[in-house]
């Protein structure tokens, strides 16, 4: 089946869909993402967040996104998303569409540490909401069975009701690899804000807390996050979840 | 924020410095089977890994131990980098067939 050209077909036509793209991310909390990119896999995936909080202002604040993506190439893998969003005073409503890619830009293992680059735009859904433009470093490295993914990127938003510079984002993930069907480890989190707003730590959001990882059944691979609150401005924790069921075609 | 950024980049920029003079070692699979089912690699050392697919159907070279996971169509072959190990025993297996396993033991 990997000779097949039905699948990079299906992908020309996904690619073919960039301005249909995305929406904006009102958490900090979010993927923390490989460098490494599959070929011929196609990936169906949800990712979700909540948030807990005493004040309700910052509780129950709710992302989810529902995803497919596919590897093109050995160095690319773009995925289209649809976002949702809850937010106090509105219930769960679409909030935008994300075209993403991610470029694997070095085979795993050549290098010391393994880099990549993701870019993903979003297309707000509602016309008060401002499209955002999102770049991320992602840099991989394993040490015996020890394994570190870090993303450093930023957010810029464009068009209605934009902000100036963008938000920056620097997320860890640390793994043991004890088992394929449960791998401990930990996260942590950091959104720094807008460069010309220069805020303070209490006013960055910054989250770490213990993660699981692993592969449930064969293709069907999890994680899952509760991670803490340690800045004024985060919520007291955060949940997260992701699903993803890989096929080859 | 600027510091890890430079930091950053100063990983990006030292990790272009690729090991020179890994040992290659070749694995084949042929009727799904990896041969030879164990391979032995020197400990410590960077090992370029190449993966030739002797069979019409595609592969999927994945191991959880070494974090690879990458597709070898029918008749060609990849390279798979890994390493430096620990000595000890790491697991790999056809994710598109998996009867097809191997072992690669670092000494």
């Amino acid at each position: 089946m990997m000779g097949s050209t039905a699948p990079n077909r299906l992908a020309v036509v996904a690619l073919g869909l960039p301005l249909l793209a995305s929406t904006q991310s009102t958490l900090a909390v979010d993927k923390i993402y490989s460098p490494q990119v599959v070929r011929g896999e196609w990936e169906l995936e949800y990712f979700g967040i909540r948030t807990f909080a005493s004040d309700p202002s910052n509780d129950n604040l709710q992302e989810h996104e529902i995803s497919i993506g596919y590897g093109v190439t050995d160095w690319w893998w773009p995925e289209l998303y649809t976002l949702l969003e809850r937010t106090p005073d509105q219930s769960l409503r679409t909030t935008g569409v994300q075209l993403e890619s991610r470029f694997q830009l070095a085979p795993a293992g050549k290098y010391w540490v393994d880099p990549g680059l993701l870019v993903a735009f979003t297309r707000a859904t509602h016309s008060d909401d401002p499209d955002t433009l999102e770049v991320k470093i992602l840099l991989e490295k394993l040490s015996g069975r020890i394994l570190n993914r870090v993303n450093i990127g930023g957010e810029q938003e464009f068009g209605r009701n934009a902000h100036g510079a963008p938000d920056r984002v620097i997320l860890w993930s640390t793994r043991y690899l004890l088992d394929p069907r449960f791998t401990p480890g930990f996260e942590i989190q950091s959104d720094f804000g807008r460069a010309n707003e220069a805020p303070t730590f209490n006013e960055q959001e910054h989250y770490v807390g213990p993660a699981a990882y692993g592969e449930l059944v064969p293709h069907l691979k999890y994680e899952a996050a509760y991670l803490f609150g340690i800045s004024r401005a985060a919520s007291h924790g955060a949940l997260r979840l992701l699903i993803e069921y890989e096929a080859f075609f | 924020m600027k510091a890890a950024l430079v930091s950053a980049m100063w990983v990006l920029v030292t990790s272009v410095c690729e090991a020179a003079g890994s040992p290659e070692f070749v694995v084949t699979l042929q009727n799904h089977q990896f041969s030879p089912p164990e391979l032995i690699v020197p400990a410590r050392q960077k090992v370029k890994l190449i993966v030739k697919n002797l069979d019409p159907t595609a592969a999927e070279f994945e191991s959880y131990e070494l974090v690879r996971e990458k597709v070898v169509e029918g008749r060609s072959e990849i390279v798979v980098y890994i390493g430096p190990l620990a000595p000890g025993s790491y697991h790999y297996y056809d994710d598109l067939h998996h009867d097809a396993k191997g072992v690669i033991t670092s000494k």
